[in-house]
């Protein structure tokens, strides 16, 4: 059950993306292309978690900056070749998740939420401490670029294609998840736990291996975050970048992974935004202030729009529609 | 087969001080429609969900094809053919109608995240399985009209429909329904007497609590009187019905629904 609507999208999304760096062709817009796209990645996962099975993770900026330092850590340290350090990234990260969400998947709501919180700095503080293997504060340096058979990707246009190629990718797997057995199983989880569980879904089993499977996508966007930039550092893998992937899934809306790409778009164009404005109101201004912003979107958008500006942009379309 | 499908042996439940069940047994036949009766609190609907195992037992044991299903989790119970429906509708609302019965043959089907992300031609087939079947078991009660409806579209009387139909996807060889006639008119109520009937056909051994007594004698073969926790009395409806110590648990308590 794959409705044809999907794939027509996702088409229009591979092309209306192939003829971006057409359009903008500086570097500033393509890297924001860029990252847009890899917060993308990290909100559909979180999409599949939160919308879907109805769990919630304050902590994915952990398993994000587990891809990203296992394949920084994996190529510096040991020549690894990059696409296995991906590989690398990937399985451990999600080795970590399934290790860590065994336990703390009993937990729901607010304790779920917590717990997620309290591994999310406990792994942030695990990537300043552990000096010898991360850099500690200043960061690790000199993370090689992906290339296949000489064919380097060094510029931002050539990266944000690859990026990209890789959204829809995730895309069409996370569509294809949802409409299965398995989406149902992890829907049916959050519309009545009680009911699933009579009718022989293994709740406890759904959760962990969705949230391990959230974690495997946001440890491939670290990946490629490392493998782009070619430095990570700890800042980027804190607290309010969790509360920022949190956000993105909110306001793309919670009902459908295709939410996550305009969620991923519009925080990360606000806060590039804010990142500009900010200085220019404020003298002492710093990076935290973007913090108020997202809270503000996220009221607002939970008040008018609590389905996301997916959903609600589709229900106002069709308002419109009725209404000419 | 001879042996009882359902043996429940000596049950208990204690919720704090208040004994929901006090030492319950019974036993259950392939092919019977058996009801639970009694008054409001009478420790009824505790009883399915000790034998679903939505509650741990504090005593007592129940045995299902012969075998002991103590501290065996849901699915696990599901897996073994015990399907039920809920009191208070339980019924997916972030899902359509025809999903809702689809996760009904969740058991059915074994492709997981891998096989559903890859559409394995094993996922597909398993999809196309579970599609008909859902189709099958919405048309058996006759919702097969509003399939693409979101499920929490449905008035009441349907929501009840669908939970059925989602619980005879399974394929259960034991259904328990808790007050199914709960809230329906007496068109729907009629109605659902005849699906009783027609999910027995099926080969399907029907367990009922219910307060609509017109439904409760018209259908079940055996009755179980609970009160306060205790089996007050069992046997076919006319010796239940006639019964001074049930005559006197429900005028005594009033029950408005009998």
């Amino acid at each position: 059950m794959r409705p044809r609507s999907d794939l027509i999208a996702l088409g229009a999304l591979a092309l209306g993306m192939g003829l971006v760096p057409l359009t903008f062709t500086s570097q500033y817009h393509l890297s924001v292309g860029v990252f847009i796209g890899i917060h993308a990645i990290v909100t559909i996962g979180l999409c599949l978690l939160m919308g879907y099975a109805g769990q919630i993770s304050l902590g994915h900026a952990a398993f994000y900056g587990l891809g990203a330092y296992v394949s920084g850590v994996l190529t510096t340290r040991l020549g690894v070749n990059p696409w296995l350090a991906m590989g690398g990234a990937m399985a451990l990260t999600g080795a970590v998740a399934y290790a860590f969400g065994r336990p703390i998947l009993r937990l729901r709501g607010h304790y779920l939420a917590m717990a997620t919180l309290a591994f999310g700095i406990i792994v942030y503080l695990a990537f300043v401490e552990f000096k010898e293997l991360t850099g500690g504060p200043s960061g690790l340096a000199g993370i090689p670029r992906l290339r296949i058979a000489g064919f380097v990707f060094d510029s931002d246009r050539k990266f944000f294609y690859l990026t990209w190629a890789v959204v829809i990718g995730m895309l069409l797997l996370s569509l294809n998840v949802v409409n299965s057995r398995v989406g149902r199983a992890l829907r049916a989880i959050h519309g009545s736990e009680v009911a699933a569980e009579t009718l022989g879904v293994r709740t406890a089993e759904y959760k962990l291996k969705v949230f391990t499977l959230s974690a495997v996508y946001a440890g491939l966007a670290g990946s490629l975050y490392a493998h782009y930039l070619s430095f990570v550092s700890p800042p980027t893998f804190g607290f309010i970048a969790s509360v920022e992937f949190v956000v993105m899934a909110a306001v793309g809306g919670l009902a459908s992974v295709w939410g996550a790409p305009f969620g991923a778009a519009a925080v990360t164009l606000l806060s590039e935004g804010i990142r500009d404005l900010m200085p220019r109101l404020l003298a002492y201004a710093s990076g935290e202030h973007e913090v108020i912003a997202y809270g503000l979107l996220l009221i607002v958008i939970m008040i008018f729009v609590p389905e996301g500006l997916t959903v609600g942009g589709l229900r106002v379309l069709r308002r419109l529609r009725r209404a000419v | 087969m001879s042996g009882p499908l359902l043996e429940v042996r000596d049950v208990r439940k204690q919720f704090g001080g208040v004994v929901a069940v006090a030492g319950v047994s019974f036993q259950v036949f392939p092919g019977e429609i058996r009801a639970i009766i009694g008054p409001n609190g009478a420790g009824k609907t505790t009883l399915f969900n000790l034998v679903s195992g939505l509650l741990p037992l504090d005593g007592g044991n129940v045995r299902f094809r012969g075998r002991f299903l103590n501290g065996l989790p849901p699915p696990d119970r599901a897996a073994l053919g015990i399907g039920r429906t809920f009191q208070n509708l339980q019924i997916f609302a972030n899902m359509t109608v025809l999903e809702n019965v689809m996760v009904g043959r969740h058991l059915k089907a074994r492709s997981g995240f891998l096989g559903a992300a890859l559409r394995t031609p094993r996922a597909r087939r398993e999809e196309r399985e579970i599609v008909d079947a859902g189709c099958a078991a919405l048309a058996f009660v006759g919702l097969e009209g509003r399939r693409d409806d979101p499920a929490s579209s449905l008035p009441f009387g349907q929501q009840r429909l669908l939970e059925l139909a989602r619980a005879v996807s399974m394929e259960p060889a034991l259904l328990l329904l808790d007050e199914p006639a709960a809230g329906l008119n007496p068109t729907e109520v009629g109605r659902l007497s005849e699906l009783i009937y027609a999910i027995r056909a099926r080969g399907v051994t029907v367990l009922l609590v219910e307060h609509h007594m017109d439904l409760v004698m018209g259908v079940s073969e055996e009755i179980l009187v609970l009160n306060y926790g205790e089996v007050l009395a069992q046997g076919p409806p006319e010796a239940v019905q006639n019964d001074p110590a049930v005559i006197d648990a429900y005028l005594g308590v009033g029950d408005a629904d009998a």
